[in-house]
């Protein structure tokens, strides 16, 4: 009872905040970007069938799904964990800053359940983030480009029909918004650790940075199963012809890790802290 | 009947250094005590555990008998606080601040919240958002937070802080009708006048040491004296020094003294003194403000302080951080 009231007031304060609606509203930007270039230029399947002599091309090669389905790696690589650490960061550290969170823990409730509403709010917000672009993807596309087929290259061509590209996207949106919420859990508690939201969401980011980079690098290639930023584009083998369970198994894993540890790790942290702002 | 709040042996140190020391502290239920003491004194750090947001190093804190664990105060109803500088969510109007916070504790009614609002002058710009308020305005908001609902112990660190003179008034007064409503408050404060004319007890609290408690006219009245201005200050000294009736004489300006009197009444110093040849230039009672107890206690805890650091230096360095 007291956690669903927490968890409606975080949620209440991250969906007033203006600042919120620019991350959906940049996605909105991205969408319509993307779906004018390929409206102009063509998809970018277009070379590399037309570099096949072997093709003949009939019919419709681009549709809603191919929009929904392209964004998918600019937009959930780069500007999506980017928008969600910027949220995420400043859950705690926004409260320890305006001091608000003593007014939250003078109130007859329990630390856990008020650490345990911020991480459910910052998933809450991750997962919306990532089905929305999907949705905005699917609609604009649609809007565009009508209904049809997934054209889509992953080891070799794959021809997808509309149920199965929606379904196949359907769960690359959801693996992709479990990156997100392992994003969000990485940005939530720096947010504990930090009193600066900006802190927060620079730490984040540089974190995942650093991941990439790490994983680039040959001497780290030990590493690079254990890193989120290796994970986050585990959603692009869904779209292969056959869907192969057993490659999935571990980045999900991993993605699921990186989500319950911070958050274990941000219960103890929170139940110690002096709250001194 | 269980004291509303009590602590036991309260500590906070950070790193080497003391925020609070050894802070033994009743409030009995029903008192406006008052927690005095300057800025950096452990005021804020000792309201802070009360309330569960700090952990003390050692000690206890027990509200109504109820210890206070990591989650602070978990009963609704028992505790209303408002900790330093008011802390709003500046997009939020007035209204859903309030709303917001209360909800906490469980159903508020729709004329809980008007009657809180209205209480602090706010009914009318409840709608608009915090960042339009003054700061006058938010301490109040601060404090209609703490009003909903109704607590029976209320905690106010620098309630008085951005208020306006009309504001200071209204708020004094509130706590009185809360007080005669059986509100137990507990404030802290750097303002002696706001301290002696709000407060029933006083607590005085300097570097984390809480040094004197008690009611405050029972402090007051035990430090009643006399303001004498003569015309011949040496043969006023002899006249002072010589006098039975004269427990205690202190020169406070040129030719003026403070006189505490063991027996007899102003009348007779004034006799004797102009007997003796002394003129009398002004005899005034002067009640002993919560400031001159205030300034003596901080004085004798400061000179007290450095007697104990010069004693330090004195000390090998082996011996030094060694047990408290």
């Amino acid at each position: 009872m007291k956690l669903g009231r927490l968890l409606a007031d975080e949620l209440a304060r991250i969906f007033w905040q203006k600042g919120t609606y620019v991350g959906y509203g940049a996605l909105v930007v991205l969408v319509s970007l993307m779906t004018l270039a390929i409206w102009r230029f063509g998809s970018p399947f277009h070379e590399r069938l037309e570099a096949g002599s072997d093709f003949l091309i009939a019919g419709k090669l681009i549709s809603g799904v191919t929009v929904a389905r392209l964004l998918m790696e600019p937009a959930l690589l780069v500007l999506v964990p980017l928008l969600v650490a910027a949220i995420s960061g400043g859950v705690f550290a926004a409260e320890m800053q305006r001091g608000t969170m003593r007014v939250l823990l003078c109130r007859p409730v329990r630390r856990w359940q008020v650490a345990t509403a911020k991480y459910l709010a910052g998933w809450t917000h991750a997962i919306s983030l990532t089905l929305f672009l999907g949705l905005s993807g699917l609609l604009i596309g649609w809007a565009v480009f009508g209904r049809g087929e997934l054209i889509a290259f992953r080891g070799g061509l794959t021809i997808l029909t509309e149920q199965m590209a929606l379904l196949r996207l359907g769960q690359a949106y959801l693996v992709a918004a479990l990156g997100m919420c392992a994003v969000a859990s990485v940005a939530l508690l720096c947010s504990q650790l930090v009193h600066s939201p900006l802190t927060a969401t620079a730490a984040t980011v540089a974190f995942l940075l650093i991941g990439g980079v790490l994983a680039a690098m040959p001497y780290f290639e030990w590493l690079s199963p254990y890193l989120l930023s290796t994970h986050l584009e585990v959603f692009s083998q869904l779209f292969s012809s056959q869907v192969e369970i057993a490659p999935l198994r571990w980045p999900l894993v991993c993605m699921g890790l990186y989500v319950v540890v911070p958050f274990i790790i941000g219960q103890i942290v929170f139940r110690y802290q002096d709250i001194t702002c | 009947m269980e004291p509303a709040v009590a602590t036991e042996g309260l500590q906070k140190r950070y790193g080497r250094s003391w925020a609070v020391r050894g802070v033994d502290l009743v409030v009995e239920a029903g008192q406006i005590y008052g927690l005095l003491g300057p800025n950096g004194a452990g005021k804020s750090t000792t309201m802070r555990m009360l309330l569960g947001l700090i952990r003390p190093t050692a000690g206890h804190v027990r509200l109504f008998g109820r210890s206070i664990g990591l989650d602070g105060v978990t009963e609704p109803g028992l505790v209303g606080a408002l900790v330093e500088a008011p802390a709003l969510w500046e997009y939020l109007s007035g209204y859903r601040n309030l709303a917001m916070v209360a909800g906490l504790s469980g159903a508020v009614s729709a004329a809980e919240l008007e009657w809180a609002l209205r209480r602090v002058r706010l009914w009318g710009r409840h709608r608009d958002r915090v960042k339009t308020y003054s700061h006058g305005m938010r301490q109040r908001l601060a404090i209609a937070q703490t009003l909903v609902p109704r607590p029976r112990l209320l905690v106010l660190d620098e309630p008085a802080g951005g208020l306006d003179p009309e504001g200071l008034i209204e708020v004094r007064d509130l706590l009185r009708e809360l007080a005669a409503d059986g509100v137990t408050i507990m404030l802290s404060s750097h303002l002696l006048h706001e301290v002696e004319q709000t407060c029933t007890h006083v607590g005085i609290i300097a570097r984390g040491e809480l040094l004197a408690s008690g009611r405050v006219d029972e402090l007051l009245g035990a430090e009643e004296r006399y303001q004498v201005q003569v015309t011949d200050e040496q043969a006023a000294e002899r006249v002072l020094s010589s006098l039975a009736a004269v427990r205690e004489h202190q020169r406070v300006g040129e030719r003026e003294y403070a006189v505490w009197l063991a027996e007899g009444g102003p009348e007779a110093l004034n006799a004797e003194l102009v007997r003796a040849g002394v003129g009398v230039r002004g005899l005034a009672r002067r009640h002993t403000a919560l400031e001159d107890i205030y300034m003596e206690l901080a004085g004798a805890s400061r000179a007290s302080a450095e007697a104990i650091g010069s004693a330090m230096q004195e000390l090998p360095a082996n011996l030094e951080g060694g047990p408290e």
